[in-house]
């Protein structure tokens, strides 16, 4: 056992290297009534193309797996599904499929070792039959309708499949109605042997627990897996965007528009270094401190909706901004000369140091709550980092790095914008 | 909650709330300036908070405003509209992590507690009146607001519902206004309403946080004590849903691949009768958890739809269902929820289902005191609900009910409209 501590802020956690393989991160927060759980696999949409040490070649599956896989293992064998038992507990239980990982969690006051047992239980034990596969083929239909009809879902991942030419990322994590059609039980359970491997997950507990109870369900719960062994396909994805434009006309009131920079994919830990770089980057040329949103908000080119994020993992790294607009090319415009003068005079002292202090800030806030503590436990394991890496990188972080990656890597030839129409 | 609550009257109907909440990290201050909706004022109202947001007097840039705001730990201020029951309520929040994790010797809190008085006190007046080139670019963006509710279909379809189904209260009014009236505001008519409202507005302050609440009281107190208030009552009324004779069934056509569905229902349990929280189990049970009636029948058995599921507006006396459906199924769908909805005026649920929701609800309850948010919410709306309970106290209610209760206060349920969007 491992105990991890910032000093700074006066936090602590434990990190555990179970003797099933699994890994398992401990953090204990006093005076809260409840706790997240979260039993996560590094395993996501993107992940449509694998094959282990005895495989000779790649395995290609339907896209949109990973995420039915979420959906069917909550079903039991003798036709129960595992929402019933937790019904039992109290505990509110759900899951999410995003592009690099799956996760199956709850949140509860009491009765947390019996709920923490029904999901080690349901998650270790998959059934698939032809029957439910079908009838889930029928509700993630559904699913896929539902976003098809959303206008800030549909041009978000127009603009990955605008920006990526080959990465798995530009793919909806649903897939679509034609290729879940393709999914079999046959399927699901091969990429469930393939994936769902303890050495290949995480379990995470935070809020208000006893961590060696926890241990001992865990040890009791849970055998040793087979070895673990996965090579996922690697795609060459050029530096370059796949097309410039998109636009789709849909049932909205305004058009909505998403405009993606791409940057060069990095690995590991250096991941959180550059998605914090990028993050100030955003704050300084987009965030309402700056003199971009006070012009185009002061234009009636934007309104209060305008903003940035950085998407990134395996492979991909792209810096979005997002907004309604009634002229969403001129923004795109703007923003191009806005990066271009950026370019010159770099971000100010003044406006880096403003950013450290609302970083920090923000990242403090974190502590304040469970479910977001669980969350960047989660995430940051799967890159390699740990929940204080990203105020140890603010405290280190040098204003030349950032001015660098504007000037090499926030390239104009390298961005796209995707448009969704209001329908005439 | 084992936090320490208090509550003042700082002034006619200006109320003062602490929760002290030793385990966080940060302390939120949020005003909540409540008022009747009322068609004449309800667009007046809606903009004055995305106004005040802009800036006060002797601060009137915004990019000035946010930079301060970042300078301090990224402190955060927000500004909106809610609607509850009959009532909107304006709300200014602010939200900065406590002294003492300021790297500096700061003190956040007595800042904080200025700049949103500031916000609320002293807006940046040009000839004693609101700037006319920040009116006219919040109305663009209300209007923008208002037309954007179209983009989520699920939530138009709710609103759409609750406009045809309250058709005869004060809570069918949409509360950000409406277009055409926002159109015709002029400088003059939102400082007059602004000034109105400061006279004659319930208001209710929370303090939430880890810090000492007796700093912003303080200066809260000193800086409200001036203000001029108008002789009134400033009672908030519980005004239910009257049952329906006729239902109504509206529908929109638009241009999209699944279409929606929501069904409202009445009921006569007022939210301070006790019957309110049998109503809440039946609710539950009903459709408000994936292991109920509709999950399991309309979306697991019968693959109708991804989500079918329930939910209560105590304050107004409405249960509402909601579902995505495809268009062939949508009768189908509809007899099964109300066909679900039979099943449990029948008291066909076991003891079992019944706890089941018991501790589903008692979990989410007890779980309030670990969020800022949620521990404001709470009191909001028991100042709604004219009670004064603590999430353990309902916990308790909730325990004490029999099955029996349940199919009692599922049978006041009356069908009251139908809305749909088609493709």
């Amino acid at each position: 056992m491992k105990i991890l501590e910032c000093k700074q802020i006066n936090e602590k956690y434990m990190e555990i290297d179970h003797e099933t393989g699994l890994k398992i991160l401990l953090y204990p927060m006093e005076g809260y009534k409840s706790s997240h759980v979260i039993f996560g696999t590094n395993y996501g949409s993107i992940d449509n193309s694998f094959k282990n040490k005895d495989d000779k070649d790649f395995i290609e599956v339907p896209d949109g797996i990973a995420h039915f896989l979420e959906h069917k293992l909550f079903e039991n064998e003798d036709g129960s599904d595992v929402f019933s038992l937790f019904a039992k507990t109290g505990a509110s239980a759900n899951a999410y499929t995003s592009f690099d990982k799956t996760c199956y969690l709850f949140s509860c006051v009491d009765n947390l070792e019996e709920s923490l047992k029904i999901l080690l239980s349901f998650v270790r034990n998959p059934y698939f039959s032809d029957e439910t596969v079908k009838k889930e083929q029928g509700i993630i239909g559904q699913e896929i309708e539902m976003y098809n009809d959303n206008g800030n879902w549909r041009v978000f991942f127009n603009l990955l499949g605008a920006l990526y030419h080959k990465n798995p990322v530009k793919t909806d994590i649903a897939g679509s109605i034609e290729s879940i059609s393709q999914i079999d039980y046959n399927i699901l359970y091969t990429t469930y042997k393939k994936f769902y491997n303890l050495s290949n997950m995480v379990l995470v507990l935070a809020g208000n627990f006893n961590p060696d109870t926890i241990l001992d369900i865990v040890s009791n719960s849970l055998v040793k897996d087979i070895d673990f062994s996965i090579e996922k396909k690697v795609y060459d994805e050029p530096e370059s965007v796949c097309k410039k434009e998109i636009e789709q006309n849909l049932s909205v009131s305004i058009p909505l528009f998403n405009i993606g920079y791409k940057f060069r994919a990095c690995h590991g830990k250096e991941i959180v270094k550059k998605e914090l770089m990028a993050s100030f980057i955003i704050e300084s040329i987009a965030s309402q401190s700056s003199e971009l949103y006070d012009k185009l908000y002061k234009e009636g080119l934007i309104n209060s909706s305008f903003g940035g994020e950085t998407i990134t993992g395996p492979g991909y790294f792209s810096i979005i901004f997002g907004g309604e607009s009634n002229t969403p090319k001129r923004v795109y415009e703007e923003l191009k000369k806005s990066i271009e003068e950026l370019k010159i005079t770099g971000i100010s002292k003044d406006d880096f140091n403003r950013c450290k202090k609302f970083f920090y800030g923000n990242m403090i806030k974190k502590f304040n709550n469970v479910e977001a503590v669980a969350n960047s436990l989660v995430s940051n394991y799967f890159k390699g980092a740990t929940i204080f890496d990203e105020i140890d990188i603010i405290n280190k972080l040098d204003i030349n790095d950032i001015n660098r990656m504007i000037r090499e890597d926030f390239l104009n030839e390298n961005s796209a914008i995707s448009i969704v129409n209001p329908i005439k | 909650m084992n936090n320490i609550f208090k509550r003042v009257e700082l002034k006619d109907g200006i109320y003062f709330n602490s929760i002290i909440e030793k385990k966080f990290k940060t302390n939120r201050i949020s005003i909540n300036i409540i008022t009747k909706l009322d068609e004449k004022t309800v667009s007046k109202n809606s903009i004055i908070p995305f106004i005040l947001e802009k800036g006060y007097k002797g601060y009137d840039s915004f990019k000035e405003f946010s930079i301060m705001l970042d300078n301090m730990y990224g402190t955060s201020f927000s500004s909106d509209v809610r609607k509850i029951g009959d009532y909107q309520i304006l709300n200014l929040s602010i939200s900065a992590i406590d002294d003492e994790y300021c790297l500096e010797k700061d003190s956040l809190l007595k800042s904080i507690t200025d700049i949103i008085l500031n916000i609320m006190l002293i807006p940046n007046f040009t000839n004693g009146e609101f700037k006319k080139d920040i009116l006219d670019l919040e109305k663009t963006n209300l209007i923008q607001l208002i037309e954007s509710e179209l983009n989520d279909k699920r939530t138009f379809c709710i609103n759409k519902l609750e406009e045809h189904m309250y058709k005869e209260k004060p809570s069918s009014i949409n509360k950000y206004g409406k277009i055409e009236d926002i159109k015709k505001l002029t400088e003059k008519d939102i400082t007059d309403q602004y000034k109105k409202l400061l006279k004659s507005s319930r208001i209710e302050v929370f303090f939430t946080g880890c810090g000492e609440s007796s700093i912003c009281e303080n200066i809260i107190k000193d800086r409200i004590s001036k203000l001029e208030r108008i002789e009134k009552n400033f009672d908030l009324e519980i005004n239910l849903l009257k049952s329906n004779e006729n239902i109504t069934e509206n529908q929109d056509v638009f241009d999209v691949n699944q279409c929606k569905m929501a069904i409202g229902f009445s009921t006569d349990i007022s939210p301070d009768n006790h019957r309110i929280y049998a109503l809440k189990l039946g609710v539950t049970l009903y459709g408000g958890m994936p292991f109920s009636k509709l999950f399991k029948h309309v979306r697991e058995r019968l693959s109708l739809c991804y989500y079918c599921s329930s939910r209560m507006d105590k304050i107004n006396g409405g249960i509402l269902v909601d579902c995505g459906v495809e268009k062939n199924n949508i009768e189908k769908t509809k007899k099964e929820i109300l066909n679900q909805l039979e099943v449990m005026k029948l008291g066909d649920f076991t003891e079992d289902d019944l706890n089941n929701a018991k501790l589903a609800i008692i979990n989410g309850y007890k779980s309030f005191s670990d969020s800022l948010s949620m521990i404001e919410l709470w009191n909001i709306s028991q100042l709604f609900s004219k009670t004064s309970n603590t999430p353990e106290e309902e916990c308790n209610y909730i325990n004490n009910v029999e099955k029996k209760d349940v199919v009692e206060a599922m049978k006041t349920l009356r069908l009251n409209s139908i809305y749909t969007i088609l493709s």
